[in-house]
């Protein structure tokens, strides 16, 4: 990370020294080529592995390999169709389009997997440009006198370089710290049976962030996911985002058993949007749990069922106390919304300060303002528009206040 | 302005309705259909449609719009094609051939796709699956309006045997080519290889069931096609009109005595009242002419929604009431999918669920059981007493009638106005729910379970715990339970009198009378003020009836 940190700021520096520069560019260039090689790869290259593919996932079932071709066929008549469809399509891929029983599933998927396909060709088209481009460009002479000193990173400097790893180890101090001394707070990973893939993997990406969020909060929460399937979807993915988190030094606990054989049963509160309790105030002695998963899908109340069941306290934060909430926003936040929402709560007792974190597009404030740009832009005349809404307003309601104001107005002014 | 667009928003429901009325005044010309604009969220929508580009036209495909359109002369083949190929856009040298097809045959340049097939196949190099696709697309399109020369014919054969020698099994996009253009030369008894092969990895499309079935009927294959409409319909694909369309010319074709015709066009009725389908308006028309060959009078006409009365023929509609054996299969499964479900936490508890089961077996049967929060929320914007009064208002109504109520509620009803609710549940039977628990599906469940002349008073149209019945047979006849059963309670004016509407009088499918039938059909351009209250379209009906003289 840091060497390519210090590359990028080689590029935006005028060089002194072309050979140097120039050699460990194109040496990482041939590096990113190399392993993009196989997304571009040569038709040729592609036939050959689709036997390959075709040998490894069906493992001699007959029925299963008579899909898989009928759906290599497919793809193939979508490409010569005009239709979109990705070049290439990875193994795994392959597995997940087997396991998709409707022809929209499947459309949908090669779409995104073509866009996805197209963006990667473009950075690609992109970054070579810019390659030609700097390689192109005169090099700036930026020293005055012959004998000036440079400053910078590679030149002389003032300062101690900190590395990555040392920051690393400095957040992950804060977060062992809190190991021992922290509060607990659980995440419930036990619902991925009801995620979709794509939700499985957003939510893998939110618990990665709340993790980082987690650790450079002033005084961070000691985390113990629980219910973990090692061998799910989600933790492979986690695995993916995070590859030292099995590591013992990892700073965050990770159980395959229930949080009831962890916490004693009064202690635990889970925090859920469907119940009517709301969360006055931070228990600094509870340990709060937060359901992770992502319900684009599926909107059943699951969190509820669960803490219902498993006869806990349930808590919903008293977001409508605090916030102007939008029409048609849901209340259900993400994992990585809800711990700092927490983190700051505990930290300063504060509502208003810790609902920050919600993300803007919930509030009420944003939907106006995004209508007020609608409406400056509209083709129609506004008068005209303007004019019907207040007409429309007057004649059905008026507030209470208004009402009132009215009345007593009318009482004073011959003319109203 | 600020503060406007809030009031918009959040006060006010006639301009948020005018608002979104606009919006979709602007979109007119980007969107056919639109549904009922009626929530905020129908907003989201619409702002998502305005800022979705238009994907699909790109520049090549325009210019192979216009460069056929322009052109009378045939045009040099290879030279258009790397016209096409030097424009900015997604066609290269793989899909080029199919694309160019498409886009002539979509919009009809059957001369410039002709000469153009001829060009493919002329050419040595072996056709490629995309445009094999394509050729058979431009020969079904063509056979629609034109004869096939017997070249065309061989061809689509040859491609048939061709394709099963080389991938023994075809993907779908292929097959339901293969299956339109073999339809389009009346090899039928092909066809079947080709559906299996569909099934493979997904479902047939609606279009083709309804060609194979065509077909079908263009061979005289009647007890075939019957079959074959079974299927269709089992898969949740109904008939489209090229189906219908078929099936009554076979009628014409193989009988000429005029009681024989109107005993098979009965036939077809009797179908599509089964099924209770809604016929496309194309159908209704070739409908209206086969009854008036034989003499019949046909008019489109409305039903009265009240009443069931069609404005034509002044017939009363009746109201097909479930079998005891119907509703039977009914109270069997209402318990299990709509209470308990996938997890029984999700909705309720077993506690809650046994206190309920108690209550029904020893207060039941009811006459009436209310949604109590639906029915007072129907109050609005009102305080508790509002609601109150809406609710007592409600439960007098029955009670003049001498019904036994079931009033269903949540527990959190109980801190509005102690007294007031008191003294009702004096006057009925009442159960309340946990504040978490849902109350929908325990009143719809009471009413099931208590017998087939319960009603149900509720304002909800109970859509998604209609989907929660898995089957669309179940779903059915919880559809017809709700017409013959449901009341709805509406604000008026008179804050003191809200409307209380009765159930459906009638059963809004097709249906049979001494005379003749009453069908429904879809209106081509349902207005966008059409609001959907559960109740199918009552102003787009056949009327057929036969001429009383006559005969």
């Amino acid at each position: 990370m840091f060497c390519l940190r210090s590359l990028v700021s080689h590029l935006r520096r005028p060089i002194k020294n072309k050979s140097v520069f120039l050699s460990r560019f194109t040496f990482n260039n041939t590096n990113i080529g190399q392993t993009s090689f196989r997304y571009y790869g040569l038709n040729a290259e592609i036939e050959d592995d689709s036997d390959a593919i075709v040998n490894d996932l069906c493992k001699g079932d007959s029925n299963l390999e008579k899909k898989l071709k009928v759906l290599m066929l497919e793809v193939e008549v979508m490409r010569q169709d005009g239709r979109c469809a990705p070049d290439y399509i990875s193994k795994d891929k392959w597995a997940r389009l087997l396991k998709m029983d409707t022809r929209n599933q499947r459309n949908n998927f090669l779409l995104y997997l073509f866009k996805l396909e197209k963006k990667k060709e473009n950075e690609k088209a992109r970054k070579e440009a810019r390659k030609k481009q700097l390689e192109e460009s005169p090099l700036e002479e930026f020293r005055e006198y012959p004998d000036d000193l440079l400053y910078g990173i590679q030149y002389q400097s003032l300062f101690l370089r900190i590395r990555d790893s040392s920051m690393n180890m400095f957040d992950n101090y804060r977060a062992l710290r809190s190991i021992i001394y922290g509060q607990s707070v659980v995440i419930d990973c036990s619902y991925e049976e009801h995620m979709v893939w794509r939700e499985t993997l957003n939510a893998a990406k939110q618990m990665t962030f709340l993790f980082g969020d987690n650790r450079i909060h002033k005084d961070p929460f000691n985390l113990h996911m629980c219910n973990v399937k090692p061998n799910g979807e989600f933790m492979k993915q986690l695995r993916k985002n995070i590859p030292s988190l099995e590591e013992p030094w990892f700073p965050m606990n990770i159980h395959s058993e229930s949080y009831l054989d962890l916490f004693p049963k009064e202690k635990l509160v889970y925090l859920t949007p469907h119940c009517r309790e709301e969360l006055t105030s931070f228990d600094p002695e509870a340990v709060y749990i937060v359901g992770c998963m992502v319900d684009k899908m599926n909107n059943e109340p699951l969190s509820l069922a669960k803490a219902k069941k498993d006869g806990l306290k349930m808590a919903k934060l008293p977001l409508d106390r605090y916030i102007e909430w939008a029409p048609g926003s849901k209340k259900n936040l993400n994992i990585n919304h809800m711990i700092p929402i927490l983190l700051d709560l505990r930290l300063t007792g504060d509502w208003e300060f810790a609902l920050r974190h919600i993300p803007r597009r919930k509030l009420m404030e944003t939907k106006i303002l995004a209508m007020q740009k609608r409406f400056d832009n509209t083709s129609l005349n506004r008068q005209d528009l303007f004019k019907s809404f207040k007409n429309v307003r007057r004649n059905s309601s008026l507030t209470m206040n208004e009402k009132k104001f009215k009345s007593k107005r009318s009482l004073y002014y011959d003319d109203m | 302005m600020k503060e406007f667009f809030k009031e918009l928003f959040l006060r006010d429901y006639m301009s948020r309705v005018v608002l979104i009325k606009w919006c979709i005044s602007e979109l007119v010309e980007r969107v056919a259909f639109f549904p009922p604009p009626l929530t905020v969220a129908n907003l989201n929508i619409i702002t998502r449609l305005i800022t979705t580009p238009n994907t699909n036209s790109s520049e090549q495909v325009e210019f192979i719009k216009s460069a056929t359109e322009s052109s009378k002369s045939e045009p040099n083949w290879s030279n258009f094609k790397n016209n096409v190929l030097c424009k900015q856009g997604n066609l290269n040298e793989k899909n080029i051939d199919a694309v160019m097809l498409k886009t002539m045959v979509a919009n009809k340049k059957f001369n410039a796709a002709l000469s153009f097939a001829n060009h493919l196949q002329l050419s040595n190099k072996e056709l490629s699956i995309g445009a094999i696709n394509s050729l058979l697309y431009l020969y079904y399109e063509y056979a629609k309006e034109y004869d096939l020369s017997e070249q065309d014919k061989a061809f689509i054969l040859k491609t048939y045997t061709h394709l099963y020698e080389k991938y023994q099994v075809l993907d779908n996009a292929t097959c339901e080519r293969l299956l339109h253009a073999l339809c389009a030369i009346n090899e039928w008894r092909k066809c079947k290889k080709v559906l299996d092969d569909i099934q493979l990895t997904g479902t047939p499309t609606h279009s083709a069931y309804s060609t194979l079935i065509g077909t079908l009927f263009k061979n005289n294959k009647k007890a075939e096609a019957m079959k074959m409409i079974d299927i269709s319909e089992n898969n949740r694909r109904s008939l489209r009109d090229c189906a219908y369309d078929e099936w009554m010319k076979y009628i014409f074709r193989k009988y000429k005595d005029k009681k024989t015709v109107l005993k098979y066009l009965n036939e077809l009725c009797t179908h599509i009242s089964k099924n209770s389908t809604v016929v496309p308006r194309a159908t209704a028309n070739k409908l209206k002419e086969s009854f008036e060959s034989l003499n019949w009078n046909v008019q489109f006409t409305e039903i009265r929604k009240q009443s069931g009365q069609c404005k034509n023929c002044d017939l009363t509609l009746d109201c097909l009431r479930l079998s005891a054996e119907e509703f039977a299969t009914l109270q069997q499964n209402v318990k299990d999918k709509l209470i308990v479900g996938s997890d029984l936490f999700l909705k309720t508890s077993p506690e809650e669920l046994k206190k309920f089961m108690d209550l029904v077996e020893n207060t039941g049967p009811y006459d009436i059981v209310l949604d109590a929060l639906n029915v007072a929320y129907t109050a609005g914007k009102g305080g508790a007493d509002e609601r109150i009064r809406i609710l007592t208002t409600v439960v007098n109504h029955f009670l003049q009638q001498k019904k036994k109520i079931l009033l269903l509620g949540r527990k959190h009803m109980l801190n509005w106005k102690r007294g007031a609710l008191v003294q009702l549940m004096k006057k009925t039977q009442y159960f309340f729910t946990e504040n978490i628990s849902q109350d929908d599906p325990y009143f719809i469940t009471a009413a099931i379970l208590s017998g087939p002349q319960t009603d149900i008073v509720s304002r909800d149209l109970l859509r998604g715990h209609r989907f929660l019945l898995r089957t669309d047979a179940l779903r059915q006849l919880f559809q017809r339970w709700q017409w013959e059963h449901q009341w709805m309670v509406f604000p008026s004016t008179n804050r003191f009198r809200p409307i209380i509407q009765e159930p459906l009088k009638f059963t809004p499918i097709a249906q049979q009378h001494t005379n003749g039938w009453h069908l429904p059909y879809e209106a081509e351009n349902t207005s966008l003020e059409y609001v959907n209250d559960g109740v199918p379209d009552v102003s787009s009906w056949l009327c057929i009836t036969q001429k009383i003289n006559n005969n």
